[in-house]
């Protein structure tokens, strides 16, 4: 019996968040996966039932298609390449050198800026023109001809990953940073007295201490990386032709641009079951991992 | 104990926000009030038409909420003007940045019932407004006599007309005469193959011709299309959309012209994708580019950036001499919400706008170019020609107005396509079958 | 041994000035540009201004109202956050330390709810908050954004499972309640984590604009963001005023980052096993 109080007391923290995420997350979910069997255009309160036929369009929409091999390649393109830099970051910015504060402040502000500005500001870095910021310092210092940089198919991938990095690779790392403070000193003491260096105390002590904060930070990376709107969006509006549409951005076009909301609803049923497999795999995977090495 | 604190805490929290969200309610309530003892005394003057439904002496104070993609700062002349005429109402003036928030914001209030009294109708949403009924049939109505006939029909359907404007665009080439000049052109191009020519020559002698993003179906595409196939019927796309036309019949034509002339001779080259609008404006205020296609939008900041540039807008012309076009359509319109329940001072405010001195708070607050019976607009010398060759003589072409139907459907084809074409992974002819195609696909849904 | 020790961290300065430097850039670009006639900045937009201008401040401070702006996202943002954290730190508790079934359903029914972008459920959402009369209003947003706490949610189960677990099981002999625990021993320890997690999200919500454009309507419960997207027009962007608010708009979210990042401190967790 006491032990049955006690779980209901334990149950009773997860309650507020369920109530709200119920409310606001999965009400409009079900909402939307019942909408995904009409032809609901987003404005007209009558629509019919059409089965599954949204469903078979999905499979040939030439641009979801592109859409989502676009989205795969950035999402891990980025990932790796932020949790590449971000450990090695909060590392560094978890020592006490003098410009801390503020390099720290510079490396997480970028993820702010909105993707209106952001589209402006490395428009000019970008421009494919001579008088581009990167341009002319790729001719300056390695006279290098004007590169493309948001209008060839790869380059413009490329392009969208690396902008991508830079906006999100210091927070990141701040966040690599708050699970460095949970790692107690007195086992860097310990193992140094054991005669331990620096690069061995890396490797057999911090590493595997953020085998947590990993399984998160990769987490949020994935499913951020496959939300991804914005910054293509701002950079390229999905071109040349469909190659750096994002799977949420043929969404928003089909459903709100389009009016054909039924046809997004059933595209945004099916990208969830997709990114929810990717993630239950990648959360299960890691969980795994972090045992092993603890 | 700590627990209980907190749960207060929290409660605390919630009920502060509530009540300052409550403080905010009231507040605005009062300003709507002090304005109201202060108009007792003017009702005299205008309130005639009012008067008549209450009954009483005194117009009863009324808000009206207005949706729009102008700020409040380029509305501010219309509104002040109409208050100080109608000092019993008062604004609750909403905004959303435009197009596609503005389009979202809209369309979920509409669905929500909580739509403001006036909003504006764009090329975007019209189909969506006027089919689901959400806007009222202002076609009787007396001072729609001011709107131009011309502006009517992307407002429009089957004869009624749902929103009023007061202004339209034109878009067309911009051109730098001191290149034209070092060039040695001396006379405008009459037909395309002399257009080329000119860019050509520009080319020669170290000069970019032109710049264009190729971002949507570009202000060349549809001046083309105006010059070589409306021209020769008027009526194409009206059969399109009947289906006793195709892209393919259309288009096709068009877009071989634009590969052979622009993309084959490189006057514009795939890295132009990747150019933003601000960056084409700046090259060409700085003269680094010849021409660059725009409208009267670009005017003051291209004359802000460099104020010694000597520039004129010009059109396309087509295959034949003698057919040249713009780009360019009706502004956006004010219609009033079908389930409003002060429709009488939202018409009032419609009515406001159509006067003279309505119109002209209009053109000083957004700078737009009116298009309306009996008004003169006050226009830049270097868009002079778009105006009166284009707007007032009806020489202009916006696929996004006259198409009937998923017009946002078939531009993201067309954009798709273009680029497609510019890069040389597709033919113009397979161009049009994808939008063919599309079009198919999207009446069969 | 100290000696050297100071020397590596010379070194750092120096070694990560060019990678600041680069990250840095495009904010150089931002703030030296609302500095700059319109003139100035299209002829040479890297470099600094040839003659250094303040209109565009002014400008700002005139014709918008800046300040009830600041107010209404202050009083969003403050409640949101410390509403949202405490709900996520909460939810986490049971998820690490009474893990069963239940609980591993929570996580995953929870997970999902984070795949779905904000855009593919647009429509319902606005029905929903329209029907619950939440609307235009500031705690409607306020509510809203409580849903967020998921996000805090994953980052609370990661970090607390470092905690060592004989904590909370020495405070069970003690006879301390299941809450108690919480409240008094865990939460505490969450302080890294918790301040990390006020930050992100004070960001987000900060910067949101896609919330507030559609669920507040009257201009005076308008928030800075919104204000920023007054420059823009159906054609054409007002820059020098668009960065102008930009810049207007991040420095206290600035001089908040610099204040909390330093209470990301090391050591509390060591200490209060030990102690």
């Amino acid at each position: 019996m006491v032990k049955f109080v006690r779980q209901l007391q334990f149950q009773l923290f997860l309650l507020p968040i369920l109530a709200i995420y119920s409310l606001f997350t999965i009400y409009p979910l079900i909402k939307s996966f019942f909408l995904s069997f009409t032809n609901f255009d987003g404005y007209t309160e009558a629509y019919d039932f059409i089965g599954l036929k949204n469903y078979v369009r999905i499979f040939s929409d030439d641009a979801i298609t592109s859409a989502i091999s676009y989205t795969l390649f950035f999402t891990f393109g980025k990932a790796l390449l932020v949790t590449l830099l971000a450990i090695p970051l909060a590392m560094i910015l978890d020592q006490k050198f003098l410009t801390r504060n503020i390099h720290r402040a510079i490396f997480f502000f970028p993820s702010i800026p909105s993707g209106l500005l952001l589209a402006y500001i490395w428009g000019f870095i970008l421009a494919p023109i001579g008088s581009g910021v990167l341009n002319t310092v790729l001719r300056e210092l390695f006279n290098i001809g004007p590169q493309p940089w948001l209008s060839a198919p790869l380059l413009a991938k490329l392009s969208t990953i690396v902008v991508a990095t830079w906006a999100i690779t210091g927070w990141h790392a701040v966040l690599y940073l708050a699970f460095l403070q949970s790692i107690p000193k007195d086992y860097y003491e310990a193992a140094s007295i054991d005669g331990a260096n620096r690069l061995q105390q890396i490797r057999f002590i911090t590493f595997p201490l953020l085998a947590p904060a990993m399984t998160v930070s990769v987490m949020l990376l994935l499913t951020g990386g496959l939300k991804v709107f914005e910054i293509p969006f701002a950079l390229t509006k999905g071109g040349p032709g469909y190659e750096t549409y994002s799977i949420t951005q043929v969404i928003v076009l089909r459903g709100i641009s389009e009016t054909q909301y039924g046809l997004a609803s059933a595209m945004s049923i099916v990208f969830f079951l997709i990114v929810l497999a990717i993630a239950i795999f990648q959360v299960t995977v890691m969980q795994r991992r972090e045992q092993g090495i603890q | 104990m700590k627990k209980t604190s907190l749960l207060l805490l929290i409660t605390i929290l919630c009920l502060s926000v509530v009540l300052a969200a409550c403080g905010k309610n009231s507040n605005t309530g009062n300003t709507g009030n002090t304005g109201n003892t202060g108009n007792t005394g003017n009702t005299g003057n205008e309130g005639t038409t009012n008067n008549a439904t209450k009954g009483k002496n005194t117009p009863k104070p009324v808000k009206l909420s207005i949706l729009a993609w102008n700020n409040e700062k380029e509305m501010k002349p219309v509104i002040d003007g109409f208050k100080e005429k109608y000092p019993h109402i008062s604004f609750d003036f909403q905004f959303a940045p435009p197009v596609k928030d503005y389009i979202a914001k809209l369309q979920t209030m509409l669905l929500s019932n909580t739509a403001p009294d006036i909003f504006i109708i764009a090329a975007e949403n019209r189909n969506e407004i006027i089919d689901g009924g959400y806007a009222l049939d202002l076609t009787d109505e007396p001072f729609m006599s001011v709107m131009l006939d011309s502006n009517k029909p992307m407002l429009s359907k089957a004869g009624r007309t749902y929103a009023f404007t007061q202004s339209g665009w034109a878009g067309g080439l911009f051109y730098n005469k001191q290149l034209f000049q070092k060039a040695g052109i001396t006379q405008l191009p009459e037909t395309w193959d002399e257009f080329i020519q000119d860019c050509l020559k520009l080319k020669e002698v170290g000069i970019i011709p032109l710049y264009d993003r190729m971002h949507d179906i570009t202000i060349i595409h549809s001046a083309m299309f105006g010059s070589n196939v409306l021209s020769k019927d008027p009526t194409f796309d009206e059969k399109l959309f009947k289906g006793e036309a195709t892209f393919a019949e259309g288009w096709t034509e068009v877009l071989t012209m634009w590969k052979e002339g622009l993309i084959d001779n490189k006057i514009l080259t795939p890295d132009m994708i990747g150019l933003t609008g601000d960056q084409v404006m700046n090259e060409f205020s700085l003269g680094n580019v010849a021409m660059f296609p725009g409208g009267p939008w670009n005017i003051a900041t291209i004359e802000k950036t460099n104020p010694d540039i000597e520039f004129e807008i010009m059109a396309i012309p087509g295959k034949e001499p003698g057919n040249k076009y713009y780009n360019g359509a009706p502004g956006v319109g004010f219609a009033v919400n079908s389930k409003t329940k002060n429709k009488e001072e939202a018409l009032l405010f419609l009515e406001y706008m159509t006067t003279q001195e309505g119109l002209k708070q209009f053109e000083e607050g957004t700078g737009g170019i009116i298009t309306a019976h009996g008004y003169e607009s006050k226009v830049h010398p270097a868009y002079a020609p778009a105006y009166n060759d284009g707007l007032m003589a009806g020489k202009i072409y916006l696929p996004m107005v006259s198409w009937d139907r998923h017009q946002e459907a078939l531009r993201n084809q067309f954009l798709v396509s273009i680029q497609d074409i510019a890069v040389n992974k597709i033919t113009p002819e397979q161009a049009t079958a994808s939008l063919d195609k599309k079009l198919k696909e999207m009446e069969n849904k | 041994m100290t000696k050297t020790f100071k020397k590596r961290l010379w070194i750092l300065d120096i070694l990560m000035l060019p990678a600041g430097l680069i990250a840095f850039f495009p904010f150089y670009l931002i703030i030296v540009n609302t500095f700059k006639t319109m003139q100035d900045a299209a002829r040479s937009p890297m470099a600094l201004p040839s003659k250094w201008i303040f209109k565009n401040y002014v400008q700002v401070f005139e014709e918008t109202s800046i300040l009830r702006s600041f107010l209404n996202s202050l009083t969003i943002t403050a409640c949101s956050v410390v509403l949202i954290v405490l709900i996520g730190a909460m939810a986490a508790y049971p998820v690490v330390f009474n893990a069963n079934r239940l609980t591993r359903f929570a996580m995953l029914y929870l997970l999902a709810g984070f795949m779905i972008p904000f855009q593919a459920t647009l429509i319902p959402l606005f029905q929903l908050m329209s029907d619950l009369h939440l609307i235009d209003k500031i705690y409607g947003l306020i509510i809203l954004y409580m849903s967020g706490s998921v996000f805090v949610f994953f980052l609370m189960t990661g970090y607390m499972k470092s905690i060592p677990r004989e904590l909370p099981e020495a405070a069970v002999i003690d006879g301390c309640s299941v809450g108690g625990i919480f409240w008094r021993i865990i939460f505490p320890l969450l302080k890294p984590i918790t301040i990390t997690s006020i930050i992100f999200q004070t960001m987000w919500i900060w910067n949101d604009f896609l919330a507030p454009m559609l669920f507040l309507n009257s201009s005076s419960k308008s928030t800075l963001v919104l204000q920023i997207y007054k420059a823009k027009g159906e054609f054409t962007v007002d820059w020098p005023m668009f960065m102008t608010l930009t810049v207007i708009t991040l420095v206290p979210i600035f001089i908040f980052f610099i204040i909390m990042q330093k209470h990301i401190v090391k050591g509390i967790a060591a200490g209060a096993v030990k102690g």
